[in-house]
């Protein structure tokens, strides 16, 4: 077996934070990590002369490459050194190319300079950013030996999918001056001469390819010292403060994208304080729903916060003062009074949204390709074309009437001005009766809609492991509850007299200097969140604590290892049997879980796939934390560091059981009952 | 018949039915009448400067006449407006 990492950067270039390479640090990278070969692959660079005095001071083999930035995501391209000068002449080719960090080099020219990619071990950012993507996966896709992932997770997923490649995990790690915590991502690979030909063979077949030395893609290495864990369930037992938390927080720091729940986090602590907390994270997690459920109330909103009916009836009066007037004074015309366009009214102007959208539902079905056939059974296409073209005429002779309209407005207006600055009579004012009558009908259906949706209803009812989260709309009752929605120190006081009539409260927010509009829709109507348990009524706090942990255990989806720290704290027994165990089940085997326990009914009835044990001793005065780990059905967990061993047998009953003795006496318990 | 010319001068149709000159018109007259000229079938006299000799009532009904007749013509386009406005909102948070 030979323990690989073919993705090394030892030179600092554009596309990297600044460093010194030290040769020193990759020495002890190699030493500690017993690695038997590398790569070095800079980004868009081959350094000829530093990789001879590498190749020269490293024990183990070493292979030149380069890391290649592709428009859609980096490649590794690996020789097998025969030629070191022609590779370094076809990777300066490559350096000439791209000289900014966000140039790259398209599919034919990588071709064009290596010429044939057969002779190279060529390698995507597979299951890692930024990735090979479309159409240069696809022509590079023969040429691929395997695919890079950058975590745990991501390379069992992918080794378990036939059609997919082989994964390898590299740590892409800068060799740096300092670098004090080495990475654990490597690859193993049963392979027996170490040429770049026999490399790619291996990965050819996957089942050549592990995490581990020993036990496959079972367990990998967490920490330097090789001490493992399962890809799958892992159960870490121990006394009372022998670092099982302190294992927890070590795995927390080894890694990126820990879940880590940690003990009495989902606790209830002060039953006041833990609803309001509760709720409010169940309001923010399903807010983005409620928010689309509002949307088009808030479009509406913005719409008729538009209108002013005050203005509109002033203007409708002031027309009929102004036209009475006029007529009353019509005895008494002057020579520009008597123009003809003095009394003359503006053009109405219609809008031409209607014919606009008709055009656009016309072409729609024209384009629509998923019900082609049904429509054209109803509906001969041709047709529908030429209602479009006519349709489209309409429109054009629409909008050149309307032009023709605005310029005649703006004469007119500009002639009754002039005219009006020479005469005494009063001249008519002009009015939109048609969008006057339009805003009233607003604001009509604006109330029908907004007091229907003020009604006591249900949003949405979701079931979420054995509970239901619902989310319910009902009118505002007290002024307290419009504040506790709107974020600020705002008051309501004054507009919630008005609340029965929506238009009239909507121009009184409107008052509200401080309330900002995008806001006005919060206003209206009150959302109220529930969780309710099987039996339909509002949970508890200990059922609180149950769907936090459900929640918390589905969100791990999301990360690359779930860490869980004593859940049985505030759980009871059946509890974790039936909900929890089934879904930590599940998770582990996407990903990895680690659990600490005492609790037999999470440490054995879940079934882990591997078992960690932690004693704390005292070595000089100073206090040691031993691991010891091994499968389930093991005999003994052994140390890592030293190969000291313990019982596993002893250490379930006495973790778990209290001790052999407790175990016994319950057991004869159970058994007098039962009889 | 809204609007009608009798006696050469203009009149206007009250809500009792009953007729009264047009330059007694109010804003509230003239609100109403547009609100039954959007919901119903309504007659007016087209305007005619022969016929009515009052020259006050020639301004007055030549103005509500013209406003309101385009208001007529574009009864159909505003009904357009109205059944779609907010149609969506409507099917949303009203209609079961």
């Amino acid at each position: 077996m030979k323990k690989i990492d073919l993705h090394i950067h030892t030179v600092s270039t554009i596309s990297d934070s600044d460093f010194i390479f030290s040769i020193d640090i990759l020495k002890e990278y190699i030493e500690k990590s017993k690695l038997d070969v590398i790569a070095i692959t800079n980004h868009n660079i081959f350094d000829l002369s530093q990789f001879k005095i590498i190749q020269s001071e490293i024990p183990v083999v070493t292979f030149p490459g380069i890391e290649i930035d592709l428009p859609t995501g980096h490649l590794l391209l690996i020789s097998d050194g025969k030629d070191l000068d022609a590779f370094n002449d076809k990777c300066k080719n490559v350096s000439d190319r791209i000289q900014s960090n966000t140039a790259s080099i398209s599919v034919e020219e990588l071709k064009s300079i290596f010429g044939n990619l057969s002779d190279y071990l060529l390698i995507p950012h597979y299951e890692k950013s930024p990735k090979v993507r479309n159409d240069d996966f696809i022509k590079l896709k023969d040429f691929f030996s395997a695919g890079e992932v950058d975590n745990i997770k991501k390379f069992v997923r992918t080794m378990k999918d036939e059609e997919k490649l082989c994964p390898v995990l590299f740590s892409d790690e800068r060799m740096k001056e300092g670098l004090e915590k080495f990475p654990l991502r490597q690859t193993y690979i049963d392979c027996g001469e170490i040429t770049l030909n026999a490399i790619k063979s291996t990965f050819k077949d996957r089942t050549k390819v592990f995490l581990s030395e020993n036990d496959g893609n079972e367990l990998f290495q967490v920490f330097n010292n090789g001490q493992h864990l399962s890809t799958g369930l892992n159960v870490i037992l121990g006394k009372r403060s022998s670092g099982k938390t302190y294992t927890l927080n070590q795995l927390e720091d080894s890694f990126s994208r820990v879940k880590y729940v940690r003990q009495f986090d989902l606790v209830q602590k002060d039953d006041e304080t833990d609803v309001k907390s509760f709720k409010s994270e169940v309001q923010r997690k399903r807010g983005l729903f409620v928010d689309k459920y509002l949307e088009s109330f808030r479009t509406m909103i913005d719409d008729i916060s538009q209108i002013d009916l005050i203005n509109d009836e002033k203007k409708l009066s002031s027309y009929l003062e102004s036209l009475l007037k006029s007529a009353d004074e019509v005895d008494r015309k002057d020579a520009f009074s008597k123009v003809k366009l003095f009394e003359e009214e503006e053009f109405t102007i219609s809008s031409s949204t209607g014919l606009e959208k008709l055009i656009d539902s016309v072409i729609y079905i024209i384009d629509n390709e998923e019900y082609k056939s049904t429509i054209e059974t109803h509906i001969e296409i041709d047709k529908l074309k030429s209602l479009a073209t006519d349709l489209i005429k309409k429109l054009w002779v629409k909008k050149e009437k309307d032009r023709n309209k605005y310029y005649i407005n703006s004469l007119v207006n500009d002639i009754k001005d002039n005219l009006k600055f020479r005469t005494s009579s009063t001249a008519i004012e002009s009015v939109d009766i048609f969008d006057t009558l339009l805003n009233k009908q607003r604001v009509k259906k604006f109330n029908t809609i907004t007091k229907a949706m003020q009604k006591d209803g249900i949003i949405f009812d979701e079931p979420i492991q054995g509970f239901r989260v619902v989310a319910k709309k009902l009118p505002f009752k007290y002024v307290g509850e419009i504040k506790e929605s709107i974020p600020g120190q705002l008051s309501f006081k004054d507009a919630f007299t008005k609340y029965n009539n929506p238009f009239e409260y909507l121009q009184l927010l409107k008052d509200n200097d401080k309330l900002d509009s995008s806001y006005y829709y919060k206003a209206f109507v009150r959302i109220q969140y529930m969780i309710l348990n099987k039996d339909g009524n509002e949970v508890s706090g200990g059922e609180r604590s149950e769907f936090r942990l459900l929640q918390e255990i589905k969100d791990a989806q999301n990360y690359d290892l779930l860490l869980l720290d004593e859940p049985e704290s505030s759980f009871d027994n059946k509890f974790l049997n039936s909900d929890v165990n089934s879904l930590i089940k599940s998770i582990s085997k996407e990903m990895p879980v680690v659990i600490v326990t005492h609790n037999n009914t999470v440490g054995l009835s879940i079934k882990p796939d591997y078992i960690l044990y932690t004693e704390k001793t005292y070595v000089d005065n100073k206090t040691i934390y031993k691991l010891f780990s091994g499968y389930p059905t093991d005999h003994e967990l052994v140390c890592c560091n030293d190969g000291t061993t313990v019982k596993n047998y002893d250490i379930l009953l006495n973790s778990l059981e209290a001790g052999y003795e407790a175990y016994e006496y319950r057991g004869g318990i159970y058994n007098d009952v039962k009889n | 018949m809204m609007l009608k010319i009798d006696k050469s001068q203009g009149w206007f149709q009250k809500l009792d039915g009953g007729y009264e000159e047009i330059d007694k018109i109010t804003k509230e007259d003239l609100l109403r009448i547009m609100e039954k000229i959007l919901d119903s079938d309504i007659e007016m006299e087209e305007y005619n400067e022969e016929k009515i000799k009052n020259q006050a009532h020639q301004v007055v009904y030549k103005s509500i006449y013209n406003n309101l007749k385009s208001l007529k013509d574009r009864k159909e386009e505003f009904k357009d407006n109205t059944e779609r406005l907010y149609q969506e909102q409507y099917n949303k948070y009203v209609a079961k």
